[in-house]
């Protein structure tokens, strides 16, 4: 293939502006106040005729009727616009249906007798069809191949075909252990047969082996959600899937175009203060990562297992909440809190300019005890570009260490660091460490850590919760009376 | 753990108390079934979790926090209040000073959680029986007023620890169990102090303009 052709097709493979202009006119349709309206009409689109868009009627890709349903009332989707428009009605219509194991082994692509009628309506679609095949002994070796590869791997004494069977805590391949003739296996056509028309999704043959590779390669991918760190880890991740490629396009041309309201008016009239505007922008980062979430997981492939597996899921959660706050924390900080907690801000700085100057002591801790961890230099580095990591869930984990770290350098087994001298060791080093916005930066991460996930709830929020505790402890009354009392004693010290 | 957990069965349990009641020693009788006759009141971690079998053949984990019991720290309470699913209030038998200050708890995070929030009241160091200034009925009257469980401990003596922890775990499983199939769906939901806020956004502030409706 010449590079030539190999631009083409790239340029063939990639979604379309008009594809990207619909999903990001669908994201915008999000009705933040809880009362989320079903999306606009798109049959009335001059140029998407046949996409059954009208409001209430039940949609081909929803769940219940999903590839079953005899006789649909609407026509199919005739583009990948209109499939999307479709997944979204379905998204919407699903409302608190979450992680709903109906869709497993069905991913996200329409299947079965519905894509064969597809195909003979002439619509676009990828096509996976069933075939009875003989299992070739090249098909069983390379089973035998990719199996040897995993640990949790058995092989059941059914006649079913393949599959990717998920218990709770660990994965494991169930796989028929006999070749029968006429075992089933779940097939598609070759790119030859039919064309690529599925934009940002390869075509690709898929036989039993190919199949347990899928099943691999998620494992790979979603195996270990604490690989999620940082907003690049989670975009490459989701970037890397082919599948995935309209969505994230989708959801790129979104954060871009994402504008950090700071002037919004309640019901009565009245203008938002800071923590109703952070409230505000909060679901609307939330809402984006729901059907960003809800979107990929519907899309099937590599993302199908994320619906039923925990650690897939958490992994999931993790990326999609890295991708979408990594995407707007810039804006959010310069645009919206930054300008608004401002004030707020000043008087931190001045605050932890006071406490730094202070004798560990004076605080409630013990000189001989704690001297030495006030001053860890690795700690205060850490803590004084908090504020430049990518993303909240990158900033909890790197609190989560700092905490580690505190609690090995001031206690031991014999006599262990209580939770009061946690929080004020941490004071004294975030004291020292004066993060830059300190004030912004707790409201900020307080704000959009775990917005979909469960993090918040174990030990990353724990760290947070004892940053955020810190920093509004020393804004506190409290904080002020031992700062004057201090400053005092040094004055009639000096007289 | 320290990234996201399986939303299904994973919760926040708050352990609350004025300092020196023995919440440190509860934890680490719990989490790891030690007492030592020499533990100040200092907590070998400040946060632990614990995978918990129920007996209806299920799991749970319980994270549970401790928290900073200095009276100076109350006002930052709410910060680990927040989407807490149980609270373990714990006093101390021979202070009844102590006892009173877990009823200022409930009170605000009865006014924060509301009825949301599991509770369970421990009467701890209940091996001090010679000591004891709140008397049991008093404590079980009041854990009933407020409709938490309550249970006589001590750490030293693994009285009544376990128990304590395993009910928190069980009514959560329970809650979660009629919260899936009242439609509520497990997803990442659980019952708790929530972070959002109500909000009443201005109907013309819902409507999208071009590209940059938020």
């Amino acid at each position: 293939m010449t590079s030539d052709d190999a631009n083409e097709d790239d340029a063939r493979r990639r979604p379309s502006s008009d594809v990207i202009d619909e999903l990001a006119s669908l994201f915008l349709d999000e009705d933040y106040a809880n009362r989320r309206r079903v999306v606009d009409d798109a049959s009335t689109s001059k140029d998407d005729a046949n996409t059954p868009a009208r409001r209430g009627e039940s949609s081909p890709l929803m769940r219940s009727s999903s590839a079953t349903t005899p006789a649909r009332r609407t026509a199919p989707p005739a583009t990948v616009r209109g499939w999307f428009s479709e997944l979204w009605r379905s998204l919407l219509a699903e409302d608190d249906d979450e992680w709903a194991d109906a869709r497993r082994g069905r991913g996200g692509t329409p299947t079965g007798a519905r894509a064969i009628e597809n195909i003979d309506l002439g619509m676009e679609q990828e096509m996976e069809v069933v075939l009875r095949k003989t299992a070739t002994p090249a098909s069983s070796e390379r089973l035998r191949r990719t199996s040897s590869s995993f640990g949790n791997r058995r092989r059941s004494s059914g006649s079913g075909g393949g599959g990717y069977f998920f218990g709770d805590d660990e994965d494991e391949i169930v796989r028929s252990s006999s070749s029968s003739s006429d075992e089933e296996v779940s097939s598609r056509f070759v790119a030859r047969d039919l064309p690529d028309v599925f934009p940002g999704k390869k075509v690709m043959t898929v036989g039993e082996g190919v199949m347990d590779e899928i099943a691999a390669e998620s494992q790979r991918l979603w195996g270990a959600p604490n690989a999620f760190v940082t907003a690049d880890d989670c975009r490459r991740a989701v970037r890397s899937l082919a599948e995935a490629k309209v969505v994230c396009a989708a959801m790129d041309e979104r954060l871009e175009a994402w504008v950090v309201k700071t002037r919004v008016r309640d019901a009565d009239g009245e203008m938002f203060d800071g923590d109703d505007l952070l409230e505000y922008w909060r679901r609307r980062a939330k809402d984006m990562c729901e059907v960003f979430l809800k979107t990929l997981v519907n899309v099937g492939g590599r993302l199908e297992s994320c619906s039923t597996t925990p650690k897939h899921r958490d992994s999931l959660l993790r990326v999609v909440e890295g991708y979408v706050t990594g995407g707007v924390q810039r804006k959010l900080f310069k645009v919206g809190i930054h300008p608004k907690f401002a004030r707020e801000d000043e008087f931190t700085a001045i605050r932890l300019e006071q406490l730094a100057s202070l004798p560990i002591d004076a605080l409630g801790l013990e000189v001989e005890r704690y001297a030495k961890v006030v001053d860890d230099e690795d700690i205060i580095a850490s803590l004084s570009s908090l504020g430049d990591l990518s993303s909240p869930s990158h900033m909890a984990t790197r609190l989560v260490d700092v905490s580690t770290r505190i609690r090995q350098a001031g206690g031991d087994e014999d006599d262990p660091m209580n939770a009061d001298d946690l929080l004020l060791v941490l004071l004294a080093l975030v004291a020292r460490a004066k993060p830059e916005r300190a004030y912004s930066l707790v409201r900020y991460v307080e704000t959009f850590h775990a917005l979909v996930s469960n993090a918040h709830k174990g030990e990353e929020g724990f760290a947070l919760a004892n940053f955020s505790g810190a920093v509004r402890y020393a804004r506190g009354d409290a904080c002020g009376a031992i700062i004057e009392k201090s400053s005092t004693a040094r004055l009639e010290h000096t007289q | 753990m320290t990234g996201a957990q399986s939303a299904s069965n994973a919760f926040k349990v708050v352990l609350l108390g004025e300092g020196r009641v023995g919440k440190t020693s509860l934890l680490l009788r719990y989490v790891e079934n030690t007492f030592s006759e020499t533990q100040t009141p200092t907590v070998q971690a400040t946060y632990l979790s614990k995978r918990v079998a129920l007996e209806n053949d299920g799991a749970a984990t319980l994270n549970v926090w401790d928290t900073a019991g200095q009276e100076r720290f109350h006002a930052l309470g709410p910060i680990y209040y927040r989407d807490a699913d149980a609270a373990v209030l714990v006093y101390d038998i021979t202070d009844s000073d102590s006892f009173d200050r877990v009823k200022s708890w409930v009170k605000e995070l009865r006014q924060i959680a509301g009825s949301e929030i599991s509770l369970a009241v421990c009467a701890n160091k209940s091996d001090l029986e010679r000591a004891r200034k709140v008397s049991q009925s008093d404590g079980e009257t009041y854990a009933k007023s407020i409709g938490a469980a309550f249970f006589s401990t001590s750490a030293k003596a693994d009285k009544g620890v376990a128990q304590a922890f395993m009910s928190v775990a069980t009514a959560l499983d329970a809650k979660r169990g009629k919260s899936a199939a009242g439609g509520g769906g497990a997803g990442t939901k659980t019952s708790g102090v929530g972070r959002s806020r109500s909000l009443k956004i201005a109907e013309e502030e819902m409507k999208p303009r071009g590209g940059d409706c938020c």
